[in-house]
Parts: C-alpha cells; sequence; structure tokens
C-alpha cells in the first residue's frame, strides 16, 4: 500500500489503514516522544495525543512532504506543548557545571540508548533545542517560531547542550578518541 | 572541532521505543471517540447557543413581568369608566344609596368600591338590580365605538361581578355591625324609616349641592342634580388606552431534518457513487410581525450534515487475448509434424473497484428570516423563507458528489444555507404556537479556492412559536 493510499484510507476511517498507520509510525514517535518528555508516561500520553491528533488532521496533509516528516512535526509539537506549560525550561545553566577537560571528544563508541541516556540528562530547554536542531533538522528560524523564543536563544541553548554532552561524555571516561 | 550532530541524527532518527501496554491502537481510537464528544462542550458555538437561549428566556421573562403590570394596571382605568356609566345609572334608581354613602364623585379603585356598596345596599332593599346589572355588563361587553378590548369572556366576567358583590356584601354587613354599636337599633328598622332620616332628604341635598361652587365633574357636566327623574345624558367615549396590546415580536425554535439520495451506481458510468446524505437544523430566531401577515427575524442556527455511501470505479480496457490452435504438419515420407500457431486479438474488459465514503460537516449560521401567514379555507398555514450564511466549525471525511469524491479540507469555510417551506400552524395557547413545516433545504459550503459544493435536501420541521 502506497503512503497515499494509506492516508486516503485514514481520511475514509478505514480502521484496517489507521491501525497500519499505528504499527508502522508509532515506536518511532514514541522514541521521539521520549526525547522530549521527562518520563515513559508523559511520553506514552504525548504519543496518544499525537495519533488522535494525526488522525484528525490527515485531511489537511498536502503531500508536500514526507507522511513521516508531517507526523514527527505533529508529535514534536504535542510533546512542546506539553513541556511548555513549566516555567524556565529555558534557565540559565551554570556552564562551570558543564565544563570541558578535552576537545578531541568522540561519540563513535556510543550506542543508542547510550545516546538517550546523555540526553536525557540535559536540562529540558537544552534537551528541547538539541533534538529539534541535531535530529530533527529544523532550522534556529523554525526553532524560535516553534518554543516562542529568540533565534539567538536557540543558538545559545544549543552551544550549551553540546558542552554539556561534551561535559558528560568526558565524565563517562568516553570521550577521549 | 566540529560537533558531530550528524552522529546524531544518523543514530536517533530513526530509533524506536517500545511503549507499556496503557497504550495501543484501540486506546488512540477510544481517546479520539472521547475528544469528539467532549468537543461539543468546550465548542463555543455551545455556549453562543445557550447564551442565545437563555437571553431568549430572560427576555421572555422580562416581557411576561411587564405584561402582567399592565393587566394589573388596566382594571383602574376601565373601572374608572364603569363608574361613571354605572353613576349615571344609580342616579336615577338608586337616589337613598348615593346619600346613604356619602359619595358622589369617584375616582379612584375605592370610590368604585363605595358606588358597589350603593349598588348592592339597593339590593338589600329589595329594588330591582337587575337593570343596574345588565348596564354594567354592557358596559363591560364592548361599547362598539370603543377601543377598550376587554379579553374576558361573559362567564368570567359574570364570575367577577359575582365576586365583586360578595365582597360589597361583606362590607356592607361589617358596616352595619360597626352601626350597631353606635345604634342600639336594628338595622331592619333604621333601614324601613329612612324616608325620615335628614340624610335621605333630597331637597337638603340640594340645596347643599347648589350652594356648593359648581365644579367639573369627571363626567364632564355641573351642578349635579339628584332629582332629575328622567336623567338623559351621552356619556363622552373615554379612549381607554390599554397597555397589554399584542406584542409584535416572537421568538420561534424549530428543528429541521432533511435527506438526500445520490444513486448513480452504473457501469458504463467512470466514476460512480451511491449514497445518502442526512442534515439536520437547530434554529432559533426572533422575529417581528410586520401586521399584513408578513414577519422579519434573525437569529442562530447550527447545522449537521452527514453524507456515506460507496464509490465504484469502472475501467474499460482492451486486453490482449491469445488463442492458439494446433495445425498437424503431414507431408509425404516425412514424418508428422505438429505446429502451434498463437493468434492475438484484443478483447475489452472490465475492472470494477469500490470504496465506503462518508463525511461530516457542522456548522454554524445566521439565519434571516421570512414568514408570511396566510389561511387556506380555514387552515392557517405559514410560507417561510431562510437565508443564513455562516462557517463550517467540523468539516471530515469525504465529500462527495454523483461523480466525484475528495477529501474536505478541515479549515474553516463559508457556508450559504437557504430553505423554504409551506406548513400548517397549529395554535395551542394564546401566545403558544405550533408549525409543521415540510422544508426544501439547500446546503453548500465554499472552499478556500472558492468551489461552491451544495446540495438540495428534502425534509420536515417542526417549530414552536412564541409570542412575547
Amino acid at each position: 500500500m502506497t503512503e497515499k493510499e494509506l492516508v486516503e484510507g485514514c481520511i475514509r476511517e478505514d480502521r484496517e489503514c489507521q491501525r497500519l498507520l499505528w504499527e508502522k509510525y508509532s515506536k518511532k514517535l514514541m522514541a521521539l516522544c521520549l526525547r522530549y518528555c521527562q518520563n515513559q508516561e508523559e511520553a506514552e500520553d504525548a504519543l496518544m495525543e499525537a495519533f488522535v491528533k494525526i488522525y484528525d488532521k490527515l485531511g489537511d496533509f498536502r503531500f508536500q512532504s514526507s507522511l513521516e516528516t508531517w507526523m514527527r512535526r505533529v508529535a514534536v509539537n504535542i510533546s512542546i506543548n506539553k513541556i511548555r506549560a513549566r516555567k524556565n525550561i529555558f534557565k540559565e545553566i551554570s556552564e562551570s557545571e558543564f565544563e570541558i577537560g578535552y576537545s578531541d571528544f568522540s561519540f563513535d563508541k556510543l550506542n543508542v540508548d547510550q545516546i538517550n541516556q546523555l540526553i536525557e540528562k540535559l536540562p529540558v530547554g537544552y534537551r528541547m533545542v538539541f533534538n529539534l536542531y541535531a535530529v530533527e533538522g529544523f532550522s534556529h528560524k523554525e526553532i524560535g517560531e516553534m518554543l516562542n523564543i529568540d533565534e539567538g536563544t536557540s543558538r545559545s541553548q544549543l552551544a550549551k547542550s553540546r558542552k554539556a554532552l561534551q561535559a558528560m561524555l568526558h565524565s563517562l571516561n568516553l570521550g577521549r578518541a | 572541532m566540529e560537533f558531530p550532530d550528524e552522529f546524531f541524527k544518523d543514530k536517533l532518527y530513526n530509533s524506536e521505543a517500545d511503549y507499556s501496554e496503557n497504550v495501543s491502537f484501540e486506546k488512540v481510537m477510544d481517546r479520539r471517540r472521547k475528544k469528539r464528544r467532549f468537543i461539543f462542550w468546550w465548542n463555543p458555538k455551545t455556549y453562543a447557543t445557550l447564551g442565545v437561549l437563555f437571553l431568549g428566556g430572560l427576555t421572555a421573562y422580562v416581557t411576561h413581568s411587564f405584561n402582567e403590570k399592565s393587566n394589573n394596571a388596566n382594571p383602574v382605568q376601565i373601572s374608572n369608566n364603569e363608574n361613571r356609566n354605572l353613576k349615571a345609572n344609580n342616579a336615577k334608581n338608586a337616589k337613598p344609596e348615593i346619600s346613604q354613602t356619602n359619595s358622589i364623585e369617584k375616582e379612584t379603585v375605592a370610590a368604585a368600591k363605595v358606588e358597589h356598596k350603593v349598588y348592592n345596599q339597593s339590593s338589600l332593599k329589595g329594588k330591582s338590580t337587575n337593570s343596574s346589572l345588565a348596564f354594567k355588563l354592557s358596559n363591560r361587553i364592548q361599547k362598539p365605538n370603543r377601543r377598550n378590548v376587554l379579553y374576558h369572556s361573559s362567564s368570567e366576567l359574570l364570575n367577577q361581578l359575582a365576586k365583586e358583590n360578595a365582597i360589597t356584601d361583606q362590607t356592607i354587613l361589617s358596616q352595619s355591625k360597626s352601626s350597631e354599636k353606635v345604634s342600639e337599633e336594628p338595622k331592619f328598622a333604621k333601614i324601613s324609616n329612612w324616608e325620615n332620616e335628614d340624610i335621605y332628604n333630597l331637597s337638603k341635598w340640594n340645596d347643599r349641592l347648589n350652594s356648593a361652587k359648581p365644579r367639573q365633574n369627571h363626567f364632564g357636566f355641573e351642578g349635579l342634580k339628584l332629582d332629575m327623574p328622567d336623567l338623559e345624558f351621552e356619556l363622552p367615549d373615554f379612549e381607554v388606552k390599554l397597555r397589554n396590546t399584542p406584542s409584535k415580536w416572537f421568538s420561534e425554535l424549530s428543528v429541521i431534518t432533511g435527506s438526500n439520495n445520490t444513486i448513480v451506481f452504473e457501469d458504463d458510468v467512470p466514476l460512480s457513487v451511491l449514497g445518502t446524505q442526512y442534515m439536520a437544523q437547530y434554529q432559533m430566531l426572533i422575529l417581528k410581525d410586520f401586521e399584513n401577515g408578513s414577519m422579519f427575524g434573525a437569529g442562530i442556527q447550527f447545522s449537521e450534515w452527514v453524507g456515506n455511501g460507496r464509490w465504484q470505479r469502472t475501467l474499460n480496457s482492451m486486453v490482449p487475448k491469445v488463442t492458439t490452435h494446433k495445425v498437424l504438419i503431414s507431408a509425404p515420407w516425412q514424418p508428422k509434424k505438429y505446429a502451434v500457431l498463437s493468434d492475438t486479438t484484443y478483447v475489452p474488459a472490465t475492472t470494477v473497484q469500490t470504496g465506503v465514503i462518508d463525511y461530516k460537516i457542522d456548522k454554524v449560521s445566521f439565519p434571516f428570516a421570512y414568514r408570511f401567514c396566510t389561511s387556506i379555507g380555514k387552515l392557517p398555514v405559514r410560507f417561510a423563507m431562510h437565508l443564513a450564511p455562516g462557517y463550517t466549525t467540523l468539516t471530515q471525511g469525504v465529500y462527495f458528489t454523483q461523480t466525484d469524491f475528495r477529501p474536505i479540507q478541515s479549515t474553516r469555510q463559508m457556508t450559504v444555507d437557504g430553505r423554504i417551506t409551506l406548513g400548517p400552524m397549529f395554535p395551542i395557547t394564546k401566545k403558544w404556537t405550533f408549525v409543521m413545516e415540510p422544508s426544501l433545504i439547500y446546503q453548500s459550503f465554499v472552499t478556500p479556492d472558492n468551489q461552491v459544493n451544495g446540495k438540495f435536501f428534502t425534509g420536515l420541521g417542526v417549530a414552536i412559536l412564541r409570542q412575547f
């Protein structure tokens, strides 16, 4: 079944097509939600909410991007909205917490779980900007619009998140190549 | 050294994570269903509709209260008028009673009560009051050129008069008791000697009246002479302005349903649809009567429009058909041989695909309404027209026409609805009327690219009309 047929089936409220869409993308979107949300329950809630919105809004999908990209965008927005309510997401964190000891670092030895663990330890603001920029590929301008922050804030949060990751890598003694 | 963003993207973008048993496809669909139900309560249109209904009710309540006050105020005006007539009558045949009550002019309700005492005391003395009662009745029942339309039936009027008499009887009794305290004479004796009492001496009264400065009384003549045996005068016609004239404002609540069938499901049509569409409208209007049978008004309307059916795509094509023949080749002194001959021809073939389609459109509109009330024979009927611009509040699914179907955009879209009806009216009470409305309804929505999608429905509506 092509992507277009799948979308049209979901628009027709064809239960099989909707189930197929769920089976195809739910685990990927769960991983995405986990990277943004604080815990498993919040991520699962965001995942279900995202799929509810996806099923409702598939009529708006114009095939200008891939279906997966569009669905990820929906899931990202839902996750961000869940976090947005919290205050001080983008609080300044003392850079001394993440002093970098080494400039020659390598993440190659890390597997996916370890990377996720590292990202999970980042403060919420850092984590969101890092995920949006590095993983999802949004520009700083888009991130600024999504998070309602300045483009400069997005850049500084990204820089700080990178430093934080390097510092954590060093603390795990995995930083030296 | 540059930070390896690509490394993270490669590792994480396509990563997957398991979810717990609390998450499943069925639970997502359940949540979606609940959200649709919940949408009714948080949707602003719900509160707008409830607000309009509340305001309508409040307006009706306030108007009703005002009318009640007006009704209470009117009897005073009417009774003044009655007093004038009654007094003229009493002046002819109830002279002693007038002197007994010491009351000539009656301007107020209290004065009217005193007058009733006079009227009833005359009956105590055995004098016939039938003529007075009839006069009173005739005064209460409309005079031809008077505008004080009374909404009492004659039975109600008689009951009311009986009640008034009862009250005045009690008054007389209580008055008699008090007079007994002053004088030990029996009441009957006092009444029987009335001619000897100064108070009943008409010549004295005439003297008093003549010596007094004549003044304009409310009958419009001066120097009332009570000894005029045949006092005849025409009472001026007082215009009694009633404040509870029927209101020209009406509220109307109506529900209309309709359906439309699309039946083009034939093999020779490339794309055909078999479907049914239903619609329901809930409407609240405020109307004003323009007294020539016409009413104009406006209000708010919520419409639901759903359609479901099947589509069929028929593909006619030419497909190759290969036929083979085995041919024996028999040559002298040669072994027998067989050859296979293939013959390819193209034959028409039909491929049929079918699928299910449905859609749902909700909208809020603001109808402008026209009504014309008339009658066919003895049956009151009403012709109605509506034009209702508005916008969609929910669009989902695949919209279809007889030969096409396509997903509806879920963005808000303009709509224009229309309706014409002709149906009988059934008055329930003086203020409430029930109307049946066989209707022809037009429903449409305009997509952002200005494409108009419209359908006609036939259906039946019911309306309840209330006069404020």
